[in-house]
């Protein structure tokens, strides 16, 4: 079942007065049943920092082993994303119109909704780094080669938050790619990202 | 007759269905609380703040305080958005974070832009001379009351910062913080928001906590109750409200 199908109404509140009912609901866009406020253990000392001791500022994380780019391919490496061209034979069950629709739905960064400099292009969309953690510290991906339209911006101001009473090194915001996923087949929207790591092949 | 009232009852039906349809996408749009409805002036280089970080101490090698890492688990609350600012950066959000002493941050949490749900965000920044990553994650449209573990874990296997939710993964950096910022390192938490006209998420009646505050050791990399000592902000003491229960339990939220 797609989470689109998945929002529920769910009766909260009655107000009766002046010979008037008011029926006051609250909506629960989606199940988040599969969350639970479970602790993994804390993690001890690692063999790779005991071997650099107290000095943790030497070690590297590792490249990313995503082998040779595919034409057409665009790479978000500082996401963990990956977009390659889709089988020229796929078709879509929901258009980019609709994606478009979903994605206007959320309500998520209105500054790029609203630029209206979005172009939807099909992709496979892959994300190594976006989740479920395991005992081992390993991650299970949880979008894996998933046929979607990726609705991209070339250009729109970064959301800079930060901590608290520390403004920004500048005045003058950066502007760089930002890029919403919709499930091509399902209609779900599935994330947005913005990056100005973009690599396109 | 009988088909009359079989044909009374559908139209009612109707009626009543289209306005259930109709209130619940009023509710939905609604913001909450006293947003107010002008913004002011915008300046999209800063936010503002209402919550707890651990500030800077002389002792912090020695006296059982560097950190490297920061979790809370908080309440989700809507944070109304100020109403002349719809189609920008006009958010309310609250998090948790670990920050470099003066260059970037981690932090994971919730955040609403003007009439939109309720989303897990995060954003890893290296320093200087870099930009901001930031994911959001749309699979999931958060429900009022429910309760999240935020958390930014040092990861000594791959010298590189992830930021969580419970036992979901949004982002893990490609750089190591130890090569990158100075320290010490700062656990933070708070609500924020783009305009000081905006609400910080929760209520008197339903506030915005942050329980079981807690600090990676970067001695051993395991998790220890936040000590004595955070220190408080509040930028707009006028309508927000900033609190303590205890040294792993902060609340803030909107008069």
């Amino acid at each position: 079942m797609s989470r689109l199908s998945k929002s529920v109404l769910l009766p909260t509140t009655v107000f009766f007065g002046a010979g008037a009912a008011v029926l006051v609901l609250h909506i629960a866009p989606a199940s988040i049943a599969e969350d639970s406020v479970s602790i993994l253990p804390a993690q001890q000392g690692t063999a790779a920092q005991q071997s650099a001791g107290e000095d943790k500022s030497k070690g590297q994380p590792p490249a990313r082993e995503w082998g040779d780019p595919t034409p057409g391919e665009r790479r978000y490496p500082s996401i963990g994303a990956r977009m390659l061209p889709p089988p020229r034979d796929y078709k879509p069950t929901i258009t980019a119109e609709m994606a478009i629709e979903r994605i206007k739905a959320t309500g998520v960064r209105p500054d790029v909704l609203s630029s209206g400099d979005l172009t939807a292009e099909l992709v496979v969309y892959s994300n190594d780094d976006y989740g479920d953690v395991q005992d081992d510290g390993s991650v299970t991906p949880r979008h894996r080669s998933i046929k979607a339209w990726a609705i991209r911006t070339a250009e729109a101001p970064v959301e800079v938050h930060g901590p608290i009473h520390r403004k920004p090194d500048t005045d003058q915001l950066p502007s760089c790619p930002f890029v919403y996923v919709v499930d091509a087949t399902s209609g779900e929207a599935l994330a947005a990202f913005q990056s100005c790591e973009e690599e396109r092949y | 007759m009988r088909h009359k009232r079989a044909s009374k009852r559908r139209l009612f039906r109707a009626i009543l269905g289209a306005a259930i349809a109709l209130t619940a996408i009023t509710v939905t749009s609604t913001p909450a609380q006293g947003a107010l409805s002008d913004c002011g002036p915008a300046d999209y280089t800063r936010t503002y703040h209402g919550g707890f970080y651990w500030p800077y101490k002389a002792d912090w090698n020695s006296g059982g305080h560097r950190f490297e890492g920061a979790s809370a688990e908080i309440t989700v609350r809507s944070g109304a958005v100020c109403g002349s600012d719809t189609n920008r950066q006009n958010f309310s959000d609250a998090w948790s974070m670990i920050a470099g002493a003066s260059d970037g941050w981690v932090q994971s949490g919730y955040e609403r832009w003007h009439s939109s749900s309720i989303y897990f965000f995060s954003q890893t920044y290296r320093g200087s001379g870099f930009n901001p990553d930031t994911y959001y994650d749309l699979s999931t449209a958060l429900t009022v009351g429910s309760v999240f573990r935020f958390w930014q874990q040092y990861d000594g296997n791959c010298f590189c910062l992830h930021s969580n939710v419970n036992t979901r993964r949004l982002l893990s950096t490609s750089w190591n913080p130890f090569g990158n910022w100075t320290e010490p390192f700062s656990p933070q938490f708070a609500g924020e928001v783009r305009y000081r006209a905006s609400d910080l998420p929760g209520s008197s009646t339903r506030r915005a906590d942050f329980t079981k505050l807690q600090a990676q050791n970067f001695y051993g990399d395991g998790w220890v109750s936040m000590p004595h000592g955070m220190t408080s902000v509040n930028d707009n003491t006028t309508r927000w409200v900033v609190g303590a229960v205890s040294d792993t339990h902060i609340y803030v939220y909107t008069k």
